[in-house]
């Protein structure tokens, strides 16, 4: 009796301290696998190992040796020169050693930079670009042997130093050496480099490497069919087909499964400089990064959405694909923005649909982001449903900043107040309502887009302040 | 009174309580709620949410600092820890990922104790309040600030330190930078200001400063005696210098000189090395300067950022806050 009692007791206890549990966000039900291992094991197979030739031959070491000390001979310099660029793959490592050894004279080091580059090949690549990333560890590191090495990379067909190119550049301190990355960089079509040759050309203290990096910019351009730098950059950002995109080889696409794999990483560092890496790639990469839209592992299909937004146009290809992933749970908010920004337009009404009140406020927000930077008049009305003081604050922003992106000419005056003084304030989404106010300033009949693109000559916040004075002095009495 | 009347009554108590568990109608389950600004939890959690408002947590997205480094977080990669979804639903020990919304709330309430169930994340279970909290011990373990703070590896130079050790010696994050606000009573809840190196005296807790001379030669000894973690921890911003400065027999102070830097360096610093000063161990550095052979002053300052204006004439009074000095006859 006792036990049934207590038996009883207990239940009804239990019964009661059991709380409703909400369903779990349901994985996505698409075909997920680990399309970035499989992409990178593939490729390896294809490929084959990065080989160290031989060079156990002490006859050839010698020879090696005895050409470098000749190099900066008046009269044997050139023939040695020719003669080391002629010798048989098994003096690349010893090349090599020599290229990595400070106390040789710089003229035997840099005659053994142009022979491991004349090789064309991997592995004579492969020692020259660890060479320059080799910066990244060494202080006061020889700047001149990067800038080197980053020249003779130009001068090669390996254009799988790409993807590593792009990331060195990230941290490159030396001027000479950004100048002749941006030059090899373009050799493959990738003219990411570009941005940084414009701000060598405008800050470098030494009036020659100023000069050098506005040469390489009008150069680029010309050699391009584009009469300025600056053309030749918008057409790059817009994926402009005029930009010469030779196809990927099979090394590259192996060097960028790589970064992509590497998004399951834990550390941010790598997964910061890979959405770097791959955002600047050629517009071909956005193909296997649409692939890896469909990896089992949430990171990787993240990050790899973030990256093609990143690229913004030049992923316009990638459109699809991300139409597809819009129903993937885990990717749903980073997908409605990079649909905007790749600028698929096929999604407007994909992007509308989701601004409905029975999606979750990150989704709806970040739905109105991609029809921010979508753009499109076709928007507007759409959007002018969750301007009112009842939406949610963050959807209203959204909104807002996409309602003045779709059709700035009648935009609401109170909605425009409202988005100036936010953005005034500099601690709000700048980053949303800077563009939105910038398409509502350029439509004013009397805009001075001069003065608002003016390059930065100060911190954030003074920029801020210059624009929001633009802005306000643009306001309609 | 017998026995038999004592189980008598006993009987009847148990029959008594038995009866209402089974009619008692259970308190009813609160229907859920979609938490979309952290300002929700301030209805019932005032005090909790005051304090957490006064942290650099509330700042994360709005502070002028890491707004002029992001350039107003135009780099997007700084979201992902600035503005980080609950990371229950990313999971505990995963990487944090960026949100969509109320970013100016920067590392709130929703985003530590939000539950992919929309429960929170609690000390207690009750389905009844609007929050329906969950009992989690996860929340209060070093794998939670992990997400973002072991970007840095504080939590794994924690998990180095003795103070990770089971036993009486053991000490996490929250002992720290969250403690109870009645120890004698943990129901009153743990402090949400999370103080942390913008706190001076946590940070003066964290070091000792010792000067001796040995043979003449003045030695400064530094140890980390309270930080379960390197002094300092966090790369990037955080750096702390001893200065030492010679005094005239007139009292006349000459200018500070550096004699040694903890810090660990950005990514972008390259080449530089990591001296930051792991917990519990003490380093010991010459001042071989002749002119240290008098009367001296050694002082230890504090960065938040770690520059100075002028990098070769630094002013540490000036631009940094002092830690402990100690003076040391010739």
């Amino acid at each position: 009796m006792k036990r049934a009692l207590l038996a009883l007791a207990l239940s009804a206890s239990c019964a009661e301290s059991t709380a409703p549990i909400a369903p779990l966000t349901t994985p996505s039900a698409r075909n997920l696998t680990a399309v970035a291992r499989a992409n990178v094991a593939r490729l390896e197979v294809e490929v084959g190992p990065l080989l160290e030739p031989r060079s156990d031959d002490a006859e050839l070491a010698e020879r090696v040796t005895g050409l470098l000390e000749s190099v900066e001979s008046a009269t044997l310099g050139r023939v040695a020169r020719e003669e080391l660029a002629s010798l048989a793959p098994a003096s690349l490592p010893l090349l090599a050693r020599r290229l990595n050894d400070a106390e040789l004279p710089a003229a035997q080091r840099i005659a053994a930079i142009e022979a491991l580059g004349a090789a064309d090949s991997r592995y004579g690549a492969e020692q020259l670009l660890a060479r320059i990333e080799a910066m990244r560890t060494r202080k006061n590191d020889e700047a001149w042997v990067r800038a080197h090495c980053a020249w003779r990379l130009g001068q090669g067909s390996q254009d799988w130093i790409v993807p590593r190119m792009i990331r060195h550049l990230r941290y490159e301190t030396d001027h000479e050496t950004v100048i002749w990355i941006a030059r090899a960089l373009a050799k493959f079509g990738n003219y990411s480099g570009l941005d940084a040759l414009e701000v060598v050309a405008r800050t470098a203290v030494a009036a020659d490497t100023r000069e050098g990096a506005n040469a390489a910019r009008f150069e680029l351009s010309g050699a391009c069919g584009f009469g300025s730098p600056e053309a030749l950059a918008g057409a790059w950002r817009a994926g402009d087909e005029r930009v010469p995109q030779p196809p990927l080889s099979r090394l590259r696409q192996l060097e960028i499964w790589r970064v992509i794999a590497g998004f399951s990483e834990w550390q941010l560092r790598g997964v910061d400089d890979g959405r770097f890496t791959l955002a600047r790639e050629n517009s071909a990469a956005a193909a296997l990064l649409a692939e890896a839209l469909l990896d089992e592992n949430r990171y990787v299909r993240t990050h790899a959405a973030q990256s093609l937004e990143r690229m913004g146009a030049r992923a316009r290809s990638a459109g699809p694909a991300l139409l597809t992933a819009l129903d993937d749970p885990e990717l749903e908010i980073f997908v409605a923005e990079a649909l905007g920004s790749v600028g698929c337009e096929a999604a407007e009404g994909e992007l509308i649909a989701r601004l409905d009140a029975a999606r979750s406020l990150e989704v709806r927000t970040a739905a109105a982001r991609g029809l921010a930077s979508l753009a499109l008049a076709s928007s507007a009305m759409a959007l002018d449903v969750h301007l009112n003081d009842s939406a949610p604050r963050d959807l209203r922003f959204a909104a807002g900043c996409a309602r003045l992106r779709c059709s700035p000419l009648d935009a609401p005056a109170a909605l425009v107040t409202w988005l100036i003084a936010d953005y005034a304030t500099g601690t709000g989404e700048t980053a949303s309502s800077e563009p939105a106010l910038r398409a509502w300033y350029a439509a004013r009949p009397d805009a001075d887009l001069a003065a608002w693109d003016a390059p930065p000559d100060g911190t954030p916040s003074a920029r801020i302040a210059r624009r929001a004075e633009l802005l306000r002095a643009a306001l309609p009495r | 009174m017998n026995v038999r009347s004592l189980a008598g009554i006993a009987v009847a108590a148990l029959g008594a309580w038995a009866l209402v568990a089974v009619f008692h109608e259970p308190a009813q389950a609160h229907a859920p709620v979609a938490w979309e600004s952290s300002s929700q939890c301030a209805e019932c959690h005032r005090q909790v949410h005051d304090e957490w408002s006064s942290s650099w947590h509330a700042q994360a997205w709005t502070d002028e600092e890491v707004r002029l480094l992001s350039d107003n977080f135009s780099n997007l990669d700084c979201i992902d820890c600035h503005a980080p979804q609950p990371v229950f639903e990313t999971g505990i020990g995963n990487r944090p990922l960026a949100r969509s919304t109320r970013r100016a709330e920067g590392v709130d309430c929703i985003a530590c104790h939000l539950m992919k169930d929309g429960r929170m994340a609690g000390t207690l279970d009750n389905h009844t309040v609007s929050c329906r909290p969950s009992a989690q011990r996860e929340l209060t373990r070093p794998e939670a600030c992990g997400v973002c703070h072991n970007q840095h590896g504080t939590v794994d130079q924690w998990k180095a330190s003795r103070y990770a050790q089971p036993g009486p010696g053991f000490r996490d994050c929250v002992s720290c930078h969250m403690p109870l606000r009645d120890p004698a009573d943990p129901s009153k809840g743990r402090v949400h200001a999370m103080h942390g190196g913008h706190d001076l005296e946590l940070v003066r807790s964290a070091v000792a400063l010792r000067v001796a001379r040995d043979g003449g030669v003045p030695v400064v000894e530094v140890e980390n005696v309270g930080a379960g973690h390197n002094y300092p921890t966090d790369d990037r911003s955080r750096a702390s210098d001893v200065f030492w400065r010679d005094i005239a027999s007139d009292g006349t102070k000459g200018e500070w000189r550096k004699l040694h830097r903890f810090r660990n360096p950005y990514r972008f610093e390259v080449g530089e090395i990591d001296t930051e000063l792991p917990a519990g161990r003490t380093i010991a550095l010459r001042i071989a300067d002749p002119a240290a052979r008098g009367e001296i002053e050694v002082a230890l300052f504090y960065k938040l950022s770690p520059f100075y204006a002028d990098a070769a004439r630094a002013d540490p009074e000036r631009e940094a806050a002092l830690v402990h000095s100690a003076r040391l006859a010739p």
